[in-house]
């Protein structure tokens, strides 16, 4: 895995984190969007909603008219799943004329990113990123990289996870974890949850600073944390962040590479978030100091890591 | 910002209706010969007289077509680009742009192959790292019907960056009742022909497949003396932030997709001399994609051939994009432009150099390759011959 920097290095201004508990009904967007939002599937409803909350955060303002300056990068593991399953039913239990035109429109992973663009009016670049548990860190490396090549001026970053719980529970019940071994199954799937930040160019107080990231297939788990720590020099960082859980035996692992830099296991407080997870432990870097190296890994051994100075 | 490594293609692969291999799809490209036909694989009779650009050949017992399609198109560029037998450096990566994935094997299956955690769309993605051993970015792109070109750029990104030294990208989908219903109901299924840009036409045929490329950075392709088939210059994408399916009419979302592509390689629209456009024969999008051509080009309108490949093919999706990147570097190694199979009768008043009846002869030195989709997604990639 190589460890790239960004450069410049954008900063994280505001976080939206959205979980079951905290309901998506009060969602400040634009008046002229809550119609759109009222119609929006699960999915969509959780991606405006960590969107909305992430623009607070930040005091940002929203565009007013479309602007190509404003960027939207999502990342999701399960991505819409559930309104596959939905349509997917339906091809096979109703005729034609009954199936519901606007539900197959949703069965596109991407059409979180297509709702949170329509509902603020943001024209720039946009990608959907379906990789795993570490499609959020992908959305986040997307986001710096259009800043720091000048493709856009702020970017909303997020992940969102809306497994419905069937699903979810199908993940939890397919046995233990196993991470690190390619086809291996995951303890917990991800919940139902979402989160955003407002990545820009320039600094705000408080806000974390995305340093460098780096991402590739880890099947041993070791080498990403290496090759972070080599590229970071272990004595200035302030902690590790696990935004997944991993397996002891390699959680003891990344303890012997990490040496006296503290880990933190975030799915300890938070449970699996999927793809949302790595938002999350960076979201929870903006209260701490120092830097901070996070680590999404997934069940196929795909693993990320994000730098992030505050 | 960091150097840019210039990146370039050295490798192709394609599985397409026309059959499997990049010879059979290139030479259906330039015949104009539509590789479409009614869908077999599955029960379509309640969607009418449609046509779909079906893989030939049956596939294996529970094997995923998705995944197979991708594993065989990347093996051939694998080939293509003498990276086989374990040759791929180990900072090679993977990304795969799909709609579908194997989302409906992880549906239906008691026991899927991969995690449900993935829920399918990253499967292509994930089986290729595996086969390869690759230990680079891995990575899964989901945006409707510019995953496949959104997947390749994303992947020059990555060596052009210093990410990795070598990157297999493209895109893949199957055909099944489940997209074929989705159409059906949105109206969009010709049941006549596909004919992009025609007066007449009235709607797309959907196509299944997988096209994958091999791409490294320049330098290390040159010393290791591997031929160079093109070079990728830049890629831009944009959202039009107006509709979930319905086009902007002006283009406009497209239009930036176009320019940041051309920014991203510090040139301007001058210099494109080919167009190989998304073009699947329904009326909004097709209008749409031939006024953002129009404003792009300018003064040049009439002068860059355009053509779509989606009446020899159908529209492959998430491989849509892919494909139209292969027939482009293809066209310019060879100096063919593939016709747009069925336009006779281009949109009254249309100022674009729409290349249709036979293929035409002539040097292309750069190349635009261009997709939009659902989301209100646009894509675009400039290709360099080498």
């Amino acid at each position: 895995m190589r460890i790239r920097r960004f450069d410049p290095a954008p900063h994280a201004h505001g976080f939206g984190i959205v979980l079951p508990e905290n309901g998506t009904t009060a969602l400040p967007v634009p008046a002229d969007a809550k119609s759109l939002v009222r119609r929006l599937d699960r999915y969509g409803r959780l991606g405006v909603a960590a969107a909305a909350a992430a623009l607070d955060a930040a005091a940002a303002n929203p565009p007013a008219v479309l602007d190509p300056s404003w960027g939207v990068m999502v990342g999701s593991s399960l991505g819409c799943l559930e309104s596959n399953r939905a349509h997917d039913r339906a091809t096979r239990e109703q005729p034609l004329p009954e199936m519901r035109p606007a539900l197959f429109v949703r069965t596109v992973s991407n059409s979180v990113t297509g709702d949170i663009s329509i509902v603020w009016r943001l024209g720039g670049p946009s990608a959907t990123f379906v990789s795993g548990w570490t499609a959020g860190v992908d959305a986040l490396i997307a986001a710096a990289i259009a800043i720091e090549e000048g493709r856009a001026r702020l970017v909303l970053a997020g992940a969102v996870e809306a497994p419905g719980s069937p699903l979810a529970d199908a993940a939890v019940a397919a046995g233990p974890c196993a991470a690190g071994r390619p086809g291996a199954r995951v303890a917990a799937g991800p919940r139902e949850a979402a989160a955003m930040a407002l990545v820009a160019a320039g600094p705000k107080p408080g806000a974390p600073r995305l340093i460098a990231a780096g991402r590739g297939r880890d099947p041993e788990g070791c080498m990403s944390l290496r090759a972070a720590m080599a590229v970071l020099a272990p004595e200035r960082l302030a902690a590790v962040v696990i935004a997944n859980g991993v397996p002891p035996p390699l959680l003891a692992r990344w303890r012997d590479e990490a040496g006296q830099v503290p880990i933190v296991d975030l799915s300890k407080r938070t449970g699996e978030l999927g793809a949302v997870g790595v938002f999350a432990a960076l979201a929870g870097t903006a209260a701490g100091s120092g830097l901070t190296l996070v680590v999404a890994r997934g069940p196929a051994g795909e693993t990320a890591v994000v730098a992030a100075l505050r | 910002m960091s150097a840019r490594r210039r990146v370039v293609v050295t490798g192709a692969g394609v599985v397409s209706a026309a059959g499997i291999g990049v010879e059979a799809f290139w030479r259906a490209c330039v015949e104009g010969r539509a590789a479409l036909r009614p869908p077999e694989r599955f029960p379509a009779a309640r969607f009418g007289p449609i046509l779909a650009g079906e893989v030939p050949g049956p596939l294996a017992a529970g094997e995923e077509a998705s995944c197979r399609f991708a594993r065989d198109a990347a093996d051939e560029a694998v080939r293509a680009a003498r990276l086989d037998d374990g040759r791929l450096p180990p900072a090679s990566g993977v990304v795969v742009g799909s709609c579908l994935g194997a989302t409906l094997q992880t549906l239906r299956d008691a026991a899927p192959p991969e995690p449900i955690a993935y829920g399918g769309f990253a499967s292509p993605a994930h089986r290729l790292a595996d086969l390869h051993r690759l230990s680079g970015p891995v990575m899964a792109i989901s945006s409707a019907c510019t995953s496949g070109l959104a997947a390749i750029a994303a992947a020059a990104g990555c060596v052009r960056r210093g990410e990795a030294d070598v990157m297999l990208a493209g895109g893949a989908d199957a055909l099944s009742e489940f997209v074929m219903s989705g159409f059906s109901i949105l109206h969009v299924l010709t049941t006549t022909r596909v004919r992009p840009f025609d007066r007449r036409r009235d709607g797309l045929a959907l196509g299944e497949g997988a096209g994958m490329v091999v791409l490294e950075a320049r330098d290390a392709a040159l010393d290791r003396g591997a031929r160079i088939l093109a070079e990728i210059l830049g890629d831009g994408s944009a959202g039009d932030a107006h509709h979930m399916i319905g086009p902007v009419t002006e283009g406009a979302g497209l239009r930036r997709a176009m320019a940041a592509a051309l920014d991203d390689a510090r040139l301007d629209a001058g210099v494109v001399d080919f167009v190989a456009a998304h073009g699947t024969g329904t009326v909004p999008s097709d209008g749409m994609e031939m006024t953002a051509l129009r404003d792009l080009l300018g003064e040049r309108a009439a002068h860059v051939p355009i053509n779509s490949i989606k009446a020899v093919v159908g529209h492959a999706l998430g491989a849509a994009g892919a494909f139209g990147v292969v027939m482009a570097v293809r066209t310019m190694v060879e100096g063919i432009i593939p016709p747009t199979t069925n336009l006779e009768e281009p949109v009254e008043g249309c100022t674009l150099d729409l290349v249709a009846g036979a293929a035409r002869r002539r040097p292309v030195r750069r190349a635009l390759t261009i997709a939009s989709g659902f989301g209100g997604h646009n894509v675009a990639l400039l290709l360099g011959a080498p």
